[in-house]
Order: structure tokens, then C-alpha cells, then sequence
């Protein structure tokens, strides 16, 4: 009975120490689709900044608010980039699946880097419901569906430690 | 929060899924490969455009 017993903790450890090779698959590819849209949308966010300016539709102050509030996420986007490259790595050299804790990780740093504080801001300045250019408005609605896509991505990763080290940059 | 924030609010999602739903299809056809390659370029021209929108800022002030 105690064999059976440790057998079956062994396997239910194997089965679940690392996300099933599938579903890790999947997660990466969505969380990897919605970045580039993240990348597509702040580069229309910036560039109707830069239009709105031109066109002295918002004045110089609003223009350098959401110059911080870009500069910052570009950071970010890249902070979430370079984790997703080391993340695929990681997960090749390990055979398709992902050590444990990699997901999870992922999941922090795109929260922390990106996710977080884009919304603290969109939520400060009113970005979408305020008096801003119609491109404005489009393109941070873009950045938020992003976001959103890829929280969704990683929502019910299982994994909880190891993995890759994340350090702030 | 205001009727006129919310129409605002929905006008602009609306917009954004309907100007990302060719580039969503055309991104969801491509291979991994191609995915990386074109996060990378799309990365990169995100930093490019950031540049030029701080060189406006810098001559402006």
C-alpha cells in the first residue's frame, strides 16, 4: 500500500512539476502574439502624440505627460521581451516544457514592467475618457486589449518556482 | 463617470479591434519563427519612434 502510495505521488509529481508541453505551447504563442501588438499600439500611440502636438491639439505639458507615460512603457515592453527570449529558451532546452516557475515568472515581470504601470497612469490622466485626440484614445484602447490578451494568456499558469532569475533592469 | 466618457470609452475599443483585426489575422498565419522576427522589428521601430517624439520634445523646450 505504501508502494502504491509513493508511486502515485512520483507520478502526480512528473506529471505536474513542469506545465504540460501543450498548454505551454499555446500560452507562449498567445503571450507572444499580444506582444507585438503591444509594440504596434504604443508606436500608433506615440505617433499620434507626436500628431496631436503638431497639430496643437494637445499643448506642450499634456505632450510631455504622455511622452513619460510612452518612454516608460517602451522600457517596460522591452524589461518583457527579453524575459519571453529567455523564457523560449529555456523551455527548448527543456524539451518544450517549461521548468518550474518559468510561466509564472513571465507573468510577474509583464505585470510588474508593463501591465501595472501603464494602467496606474491610463487610470491618473484619464487617457481614454479625457480630452484627447480620437488616435490617442484608439491606440491606448490597443495597448489595453494587449494587455489583456496577455493576462489572459497566463491565467491559470500552474507553476510556482524556479525557473529563470528575474532581475530589474 | 459620465455618459460621453463611457460612448468615448466604447468608440475607442471598437476602433482598435476593428484597426487590429487584419494585422491580428496576418500575425496569427505566421510560424514562431517569423513571430520572433517580427517582434523584434516592431520592437525596434517602437524605440525608433520613441526617439523622435523626445528629439521633438528637446527642440520644443
Amino acid at each position: 500500500m505504501k508502494k502504491i502510495f509513493l508511486i502515485c505521488v512520483i507520478l502526480f509529481s512528473l506529471l505536474f512539476n513542469s506545465a504540460c508541453p501543450k498548454k505551454v505551447e499555446k500560452t507562449f504563442r498567445k503571450a507572444s502574439e499580444a506582444s507585438a501588438n503591444l509594440s504596434i499600439y504604443g508606436e500608433k500611440l506615440i505617433q499620434a502624440n507626436i500628431d496631436a502636438f503638431k497639430a496643437k491639439e494637445i499643448s506642450f505639458e499634456t505632450f510631455e505627460l504622455l511622452n513619460e507615460l510612452t518612454r516608460k512603457f517602451v522600457e517596460g515592453v522591452k524589461i518583457y521581451e527579453k524575459a519571453l527570449d529567455e523564457a523560449e529558451k529555456l523551455i527548448k532546452e527543456n524539451g518544450g516544457q517549461a521548468p518550474v516557475g518559468t510561466l509564472e515568472r513571465l507573468s510577474k515581470i509583464f505585470s510588474a514592467e508593463v501591465a501595472d504601470k501603464f494602467t496606474a497612469i491610463l487610470a491618473k490622466f484619464k487617457l481614454i475618457s479625457g480630452e484627447q485626440s480620437e488616435a490617442i484614445k484608439t491606440a491606448v484602447a490597443g495597448i489595453n486589449l494587449a494587455i489583456l490578451a496577455i493576462r489572459e494568456a497566463f491565467a491559470g499558469t500552474r507553476d510556482i518556482q524556479g525557473g529563470f532569475n528575474y532581475e530589474m533592469v | 463617470m459620465k455618459w460621453s466618457e463611457i460612448a468615448a470609452l466604447v468608440r475607442a475599443y471598437a476602433q482598435a479591434i476593428a484597426e487590429g483585426r487584419i494585422e491580428a489575422k496576418q500575425i496569427a498565419e505566421m510560424t514562431d519563427e517569423q513571430l520572433k522576427a517580427f517582434r523584434k522589428e516592431k520592437l525596434s521601430s517602437l524605440e525608433d519612434k520613441q526617439r523622435e517624439a523626445e528629439d521633438l520634445a528637446d527642440t520644443e523646450s
